[in-house]
């Protein structure tokens, strides 16, 4: 494929366009485990990108204490 | 030398020439063109002074039941015999043909048996 | 991905165990597969397809059970086992991947795949992989969804032509499997999945919002939102299990009726062979009498031969004493008109006497004749003889009888042998319409009819309902949002959950759809540069792709071109196959039906040419009534690496065997 339609530089630079608060950080994790597990038969990647999302939050509500 | 008025087959023979007709005639009942027994008793005749060997004489009485004025009508089948030179002396020509049928008709029907069907291309093929 | 070897055992009509070795050379990488029917090949695919993924396809796409896929000749001996292995290298690696099927001990007779234990082995350079990690293992060389790009038979390229004509139903499962593989699965997984955590994320904020006396209003209606969800997707789920329910239902009758098209045709076929029998059993019967009428008159033809050489003799004889007695006669007229002079010695002219001397002269000639004429002895009896044995000799007449009766027989022996083979033809096409009933036919076609009535009103629903969804989780998308902004929600925790989700679902979601534009954008590319190749048109400038992966031929201005011929339909979809199969997957093998149907020569000789380029090894299976082998296969008889020919052994049997 080429460099244009490699999927994480196609979500960063969306990203990009987009007003959002999310960090690039973030979405590379995401589509890294995504992608990791693609073809697995049983995934559990959506109680490890709620846990990581969850991370963000909290660390996040760190800050703000702080 | 007299000849006979009456020629025919050992009845063994005679059954073997019925069996012959029965196969290469078409079904009863059908339509078409239907051989007798003058017409392959002619042809073993024919076939028969082709060879170099003279025919034994019968070994049975013959069945009799053709008339020679029937079978050879025009004397075709007598001229043949007398200008082949291998009728023997002291011998009838109608006798001599009684005997070529004989040897003739005993060979058409085992190779008739034998390939189911008749050796046309030994009969009249190249001349060995 | 480099293919190097199949052995298949007991699977679909190849009994017991066969072995296929793959070319491996760079440019000798072609193999040839050599059948006479549609069925060798496609199970050749299957062995394939099974032996990666554990699935054999049939007709509509649909799966084939197990106990389809073991040899019906093994398994009426009892031998109820199958297995494929595969060996390819990847990357630097060898792999050996063995996938086996066996009927569990206590099962007699296997009714479906709980029947059957399935065992599966990899090796990687030798070492034995984890069980639960070979399938993976598996996808990361080769994704299955992948698959129906490099194994696809001639049904399948059908159904690619299908997808350029629009709006057509099978276009559309098409056009979900090449969005499925061109998706790129981790986007589609992350997308669904996070749609399913903003689900969560919601409902965290509508329980916190209750708890909030402003925001309570806004907690009720999210609440009933999701409950109307639920419900709303539940009787999706139930109309898409309809609808694929009854697409079944029209799919198994479409297969009967397309059988009964091919008994029209058997009859029409049957009718023809009836007339071909009657006609040659005619012609035996004219024989038959031909044959006995010349059997009549043979012995005179036998006579004829016997005695030419007699006849030949006596001519001989009686034109000697013939010319002999002429002779004779000649003799005689001279001594006459001699002997006359003598008698009376004047000279006719000058009415003198004739000296004597000139007279002793003539009695001495005269002598002379006397004694030739005395010594030519001519038998005058004899010669009326032969005469007459001539006369007789020549009524025996052939009328070539035996030269006929032989080129009779020769007739007659050719005629029986069309006659067995037309009858034996006869005998099975009546087998074979037997197992049809005109009823019936009639029936499953007002059932068909009522069938497609249904799927269209289903699809109807269908899509109201999923308007319905979308209305539904927009509006939840929405109170979220106000419950986010308002002064209560702001700054909770689940509102900046919600809000996160929001933002990491629509950026996977709109990552998606600029993917497949791109990969789509990339298909057009690859399209365009194959169909410049196989085309023999010059003046195309190229081909268009649109949203459901259709191909439109440009003209020279860029113009679409409306109409189009069978021949460029199938150039087309080729240039789709080999679009999509460069976009979508890394190097590996392409097994293929060659689509050589309806194509012209010229475009035959594009085609061929070009497929061993289409990819690192190549597969094709060539049906060998169209494929002329001298004429088509001179073509790339350079990239051919190995030649196999699918021998029938029987109905239920077939075997692979390496052919020259």
């Amino acid at each position: 494929m080429t460099n244009k339609s490699d999927p994480l530089t196609v979500l960063l630079e969306i990203k990009s366009r987009m007003e959002t608060t999310v960090e690039d950080d973030l979405i590379r994790a995401c589509y890294q485990l995504q992608s990791e597990h693609q073809y697995d038969k049983d995934r559990d990647t959506m109680k490890k990108m709620w846990a990581m999302v969850e991370e963000v939050i909290v660390g996040n509500e760190d800050d703000v204490l702080i | 030398m007299n000849e006979p008025s009456r020629i025919g087959l050992t009845p063994n023979t005679d059954a073997q020439l019925d069996e012959l007709l029965a196969d290469l005639n078409p079904e009863p009942g059908t339509e078409g063109v239907k051989l007798i027994k003058f017409d392959i008793y002619r042809l073993a005749v024919a076939i028969g002074l082709n060879h170099a060997e003279i025919p034994q004489a019968l070994g049975e009485k013959s069945t009799s039941s053709l008339r020679v004025t029937e079978l050879d009508p025009d004397g075709v089948l007598n001229l043949a015999v007398e200008s082949s030179g291998l009728l023997p002396v002291d011998t009838s020509v109608y006798e001599f043909i009684e005997r070529l049928a004989e040897r003739g008709i005993s060979e058409m029907y085992a190779a008739y048996q034998q390939t189911g069907q008749l050796a046309l291309d030994r009969y009249f093929g190249e001349k060995a | 991905m480099k293919l190097k070897e199949l052995i298949i055992n007991n699977f679909m009509p190849y009994k017991g165990e066969q072995t296929v070795v793959f070319p491996q050379g760079d440019t000798e990488n072609v193999m040839l597969l050599f059948g006479d029917n549609m069925r060798g090949k496609t199970s050749f695919l299957n062995a394939i397809r099974w032996g990666f993924y554990g699935k054999a396809v049939g007709r509509h796409l649909q799966s084939i059970p197990r106990n389809h896929l073991v040899n019906i000749e093994a398994a009426t001996e009892g031998d109820w086992s199958m297995s494929i292995v595969l060996k390819f290298s990847d990357s630097g690696k060898e792999y050996e991947l063995r996938r086996q099927i066996q009927k569990k001990s206590h099962v007699s007779q296997p009714k479906n795949d709980a029947d059957f234990e399935q065992i599966i082995g990899l090796r990687v350079d030798g070492i034995v992989v984890t069980n639960d990690t070979i399938e993976n293992e598996i996808n990361q060389i080769s994704p299955e969804e992948i698959s129906r790009f490099f194994l696809f038979d001639g049904e399948l390229l059908q159904e690619y032509e299908n997808l350029l004509v629009d709006n057509s139903e099978q276009g559309e499962k098409i056009k979900e499997h090449i969005e499925q593989a061109l998706g790129v699965p981790a986007l589609i997984h992350g997308r669904d999945e996070l749609s399913s955590l903003l689900k969560d994320a919601r409902r965290l904020q509508a329980k916190d919002a209750k708890k909030n006396t402003d925001l309570k209003s806004f907690a009720e209606q999210q609440n009933q939102l999701e409950i109307q969800l639920s419900s709303i997707e539940k009787d999706l789920k139930d109309l898409l299990a309809q609808r694929d329910a009854t697409q079944k239902q029209v799919d198994d009758i479409d297969d009967e009726l397309k059988n009964t098209e091919a008994v029209q045709r058997k009859k029409i076929e049957l009718k023809g062979l009836s007339s071909e029998r009657k006609a040659a059993e005619k012609q035996l019967e004219t024989l038959a009498n031909e044959q006995r009428q010349l059997l009549q008159t043979a012995y005179l033809d036998v006579l004829h031969s016997n005695m030419a050489p007699l006849l030949e003799t006596i001519r001989i004889r009686r034109d000697t004493l013939q010319s002999v007695t002429e002779k004779k006669a000649v003799l005689n007229s001279q001594i006459g008109t001699l002997q006359k002079s003598i008698d009376d010695p004047t000279c006719a002219t000058c009415k003198q006497s004739i000296p004597d001397e000139k007279i002793q002269p003539i009695r001495d000639q005269i002598l002379r004749l006397r004694a030739e004429e005395e010594l030519s002895v001519v038998n005058p009896e004899e010669v009326r003889r032969l005469n007459i044995q001539i006369d007789k000799l020549a009524t025996i007449r052939s009328a070539s009888e035996g030269r006929r009766l032989i080129d009779n027989d020769d007739k007659q022996r050719r005629l029986d042998v069309q006659l067995i083979r037309v009858q034996s033809k006869e005998d099975e096409l009546d087998a074979e319409i037997k197992e049809f009933d005109t009823d019936q036919i009639m029936r499953q076609r007002d059932k068909r009819d009522r069938l497609v009535g249904q799927l269209s009103r289903l699809n109807g629903d269908i899509d109201k309902t999923k308007a319905d969804r979308d209305k539904n989780t927009s509006k939840q998308d929405h109170i979220a949002t106000l419950i986010s902004k308002s002064a209560g929600g702001q700054g909770q925790k689940s509102s900046i959950r919600v809000n996160m989700y929001q933002e990491l679902e629509a950026i996977f979601s709109a990552g998606i759809n600029q993917l497949r534009d791109a990969l789509r954008g990339d298909v057009e590319a690859h399209a365009t540069k194959a169909f410049a190749e196989l085309t023999t048109e010059k003046t195309y400038s190229g081909l268009q792709i649109n949203q459901n992966y259709g191909l439109s031929i440009l003209d020279q201005e860029g113009r679409v071109l409306k109409q189009r011929s069978a021949g460029a339909e199938q150039i087309v979809a080729l240039s789709l196959i080999d679009g999509l199969n460069r976009t979508a997957r890394k190097e590996g093998p392409i097994v293929m039906d060659t689509p050589l149907g309806r194509l012209d020569p010229k475009h035959r000789s594009n085609v061929l040419k070009y497929l061993p380029k289409m990819a690192e090894q190549v597969v094709l299976l060539v049906h060998e009534g169209e494929i002329d082998p001298d004429r088509d296969i001179e073509n790339f008889a350079d990239r051919i690496g190995a030649r196999y020919q699918i021998e029938r052994i029987s109905t239920t049997e077939s075997r692979i065997v390496k052919s020259n």
